[in-house]
């Protein structure tokens, strides 16, 4: 005899309703964000925000321009863990706050806290302040001090965006260690300002960058069609790999150095000479992890990473008049001279290929002038080893000639760069908070003036 | 105010960073060698020192044939791999990474041996590995100027890769334009690529190049007018008479 009677079709229903509402609630109490939010791709009217949460749910993003105010939202139906989503039509150079969640469910923002500011109309001279770690990728209290002697240097002040120059994540680049190194050591600037990442040969480990598969691209969204997307004003490069944008007046350019494959650098090649031919900023800034001169823990003499840089992209951006060119790999703080044309070994380094021989400092003598840019090619440029955000390394016996204060300088530290209309000043922070180095390149008339005038040559 | 968090530290054994560290050597896992960070000879030496490898490791081997290959020495590097009895490596991560440093010391045979063994092991290979071993096998096929195998290569990775970026579009066409395939199936590429990457100029260019090798006027108008919706500033196509 069968002592358990069979549930009615009623009491089925109400069975399945009542576990699907312990399995709603469940999920809906465990749900955390264990990544995030951070913000990415950035453009005057658009900007991408992406969190992890430890329980797939819907994705819903919401901003305005108060806390308690976020009148607008975006959301993404399907269950996921890794949310990405992108608002569009923001108003250029506003501050926005926003939330992330999913349905009605805040799990985190709508506080003074999760803000951003769009950047300004392309070409704007609004002042810019970025931030640029090298090597940052030790997740110690390496970069931790150098973190904090930014986050005290800085003050109240905005970052309006930032950059890792390589090896954002010791040692194989892998999705924990980017947990460690750049998502649980820099939080708070993740969620206020766009990261804007290059990759190193460490996080090539985990990726490879010919095919963008793996662990660096699946983290970031960066501008494949920055063009198309407004994002640059310079041509769609077609892979986050390697990739422009444009922030107020000036073009950022963040390079590949890493994958040998010949095709493969042809084809950034021939992007870069078509990104360059339609860059009309005020200034352009270049940056990539392998530096075309270094004396530091690497050798850019013998390393063919290095060499290969420094002979096949140097020509095509001095052609073009790049104004700044930023490294890592080398763990230490190097900074040429303003400088333009040298190709080869640094034994073949001269004086002729000296632009200004000025420190760049207007308090200790003068900034290096540049002509408005848009004019001639070959203006000059100033080279910067910053690899040294996490380590400090070795250094070569022989300092590179290119170099203003020769030696590399071992300490730990970042560079901060301030962008005001046509004068860009270059600071390198120590991880004590002293600024150690700096240099300031100014755009204006005033050089036709200096060949007759020295006196222009002081002022600040 | 900065919230300050404390990164997450984990307790790796000794044999384990030194793994990680030296891992980072092996061009199979880093597309191009890496440059010492202690100098090369101190690297080769703490290798050697350290107790947690075996000799007859074949990581451990793989390892310092990468350090040596790093400096230059690509004659003592192959001398080191000779120690290798290749016939018992099976794990295609491990076949990738040997092939890509057979292809660094300028080996070709060896690379491309290793490399097809890769693509054809029985294991599972992540689709990445594929990949890779594809596009080492296209760029060694043409440094040999064996341009249709170097085609076929990366029409192979196009496929596997569900989001190919715009150069591996620009790498085929130009492979199977030096292989002499037909301009139809170029043409599909070159189509395939700008509808996934319309405003990618090198693309937008083949399209053009391709419209001429057509001979159709109004094709290579057309052409031209879609380069120029989408960059209509760019200096090289503002003529009467556009480059060739």
């Amino acid at each position: 005899m069968n002592l358990i009677r069979q549930p009615t079709c009623t009491q089925r229903v109400h069975l399945l309703s009542g576990l699907f509402c312990i399995m709603a609630c469940s999920t809906a109490w465990g749900v955390d964000i264990i990544r995030g939010p951070y913000l990415q791709n950035q453009s005057p009217t658009t900007i991408t925000v992406r969190w992890r949460t430890d329980e797939p749910t819907e994705s819903t993003l919401w901003w305005g321009s108060q806390p308690g105010q976020l009148k607008h939202t975006v959301s993404s139906k399907p269950l996921t863990t890794e949310h990405s989503l992108t608002i569009d039509g923001l108003q250029p150079g506003q501050a926005h706050h926003y939330a992330v969640g999913y349905q009605q469910t805040i799990l985190a923002g709508n506080d003074l806290d999760h803000r951003f500011n769009s950047p300004p109309v392309h070409g704007s001279t609004a002042p810019v302040r970025f931030w640029v770690l090298g090597d940052s990728g030790t997740a110690n209290a390496n970069a931790a001090a150098v973190r904090d002697a930014y986050v005290q240097f800085a003050g109240p002040s905005t970052t309006h965006l930032w950059f890792m120059l390589g090896d954002n994540a010791y040692g194989q680049g892998t999705d924990e260690q980017y947990q460690a190194a750049v998502f649980d050591m820099y939080p708070q600037l993740l969620r206020q300002a766009t990261l804007w990442p290059a990759i190193g040969n460490h996080d090539a480990v985990s990726a490879d960058p010919s095919s963008g598969t793996g662990v660096y691209f699946d983290l970031f969204t960066l501008p494949t069609q920055a063009t198309t997307t407004g994002h640059s004003l310079g041509a769609d490069s077609g892979t986050e790999a390697y990739y422009s944008f444009n922030f107020a007046n000036i073009h950022f350019i963040v390079l590949e150095s890493n994958d040998s494959l010949a095709t493969y650098r042809q084809a950034q090649l021939n992007w870069l000479e078509h990104d360059l031919m339609l860059n009309q900023s005020t200034w352009t800034i270049a940056l990539w992890h392998h530096p075309p001169y270094t004396k530091g823990s690497h050798d850019s003499d013998t390393e063919v990473k290095h060499i290969y840089m420094r002979e096949n992209i140097i020509p095509i951006l001095e052609s073009h008049d790049v104004d700044l060119v930023l490294g890592g790999h080398s763990h230490s703080f190097e900074r040429s001279w303003l400088i333009d044309g040298h190709y080869g070994h640094s034994s073949t380094f001269s004086a002729s290929h000296i632009i200004s021989g000025v420190s760049g400092d207007p308090l200790v003598d003068a900034a290096y002038l540049k002509p408005p840019s848009g004019g001639l090619p070959h203006q000059g440029a100033v080279y910067v080893v910053a690899g040294s955000s996490g380590k400090v390394g070795q250094i070569q016996p022989e300092p590179h000639p290119a170099m203003r204060n020769n030696a590399a300088h071992r300490a730990l530290g970042s560079l901060v760069v301030d962008v005001s209309g046509e004068r860009l000043t270059v600071r390198f922070l120590n991880a004590n908070g002293a600024v150690d180095d700096v240099f300031t390149i100014l755009k204006n008339d005033l050089i036709v003036v200096h060949d007759f005038e020295p006196v222009v040559h002081h002022q600040p | 105010m900065i919230v300050m968090v404390q990164p997450s530290t984990k307790n790796h054994s000794k044999k384990r960073l030194t793994a990680l560290w030296l891992l980072m050597l092996v061009p199979g896992f880093c597309p191009l060698p890496l440059y010492p960070h202690p100098p090369s000879e101190d690297r080769l030496n703490a290798l050697t020192a350290d107790s947690a490898w075996t000799a007859a490791d074949p990581s451990f081997i793989i390892l310092q044939a990468s350090i040596l290959a790093d400096r230059g020495a690509h004659p003592e590097a192959l001398q080191v791999l000779e120690k290798l009895d290749t016939r018992t490596i099976e794990n295609p991560a491990i076949t990738l990474q040997l092939g890509a440093l057979y292809r660094t010391l300028q080996v070709p045979e060896l690379a491309r041996k290793q490399l097809l063994k890769t693509l054809t092991s029985d294991r599972k290979i992540q689709v990445a590995t594929r990949i890779r071993a594809h596009l080492l096998l296209a760029d060694l096929a043409s440094s040999e100027q064996s341009y249709l195998t170097a085609a076929n290569h990366l029409q192979q990775a196009l496929k596997l890769n569900p989001q190919p970026p715009a150069h591996l579009y620009t790498m085929t066409v130009q492979a199977m334009q030096q292989a002499g395939l037909p301009s139809g199936p170029i043409r599909q590429v070159v189509a395939t690529g700008l509808q996934a990457h319309p405003g990618h100029l090198p693309l937008l260019e083949l399209n053009i190049a391709q419209a001429r090798l057509n001979q159709s006027a109004a094709d290579v108008e057309k052409a031209i007018q879609r380069l120029l919706t989408r960059y209509p500033l760019h200096p090289r196509w503002q003529s009467q008479d556009p480059p060739q």
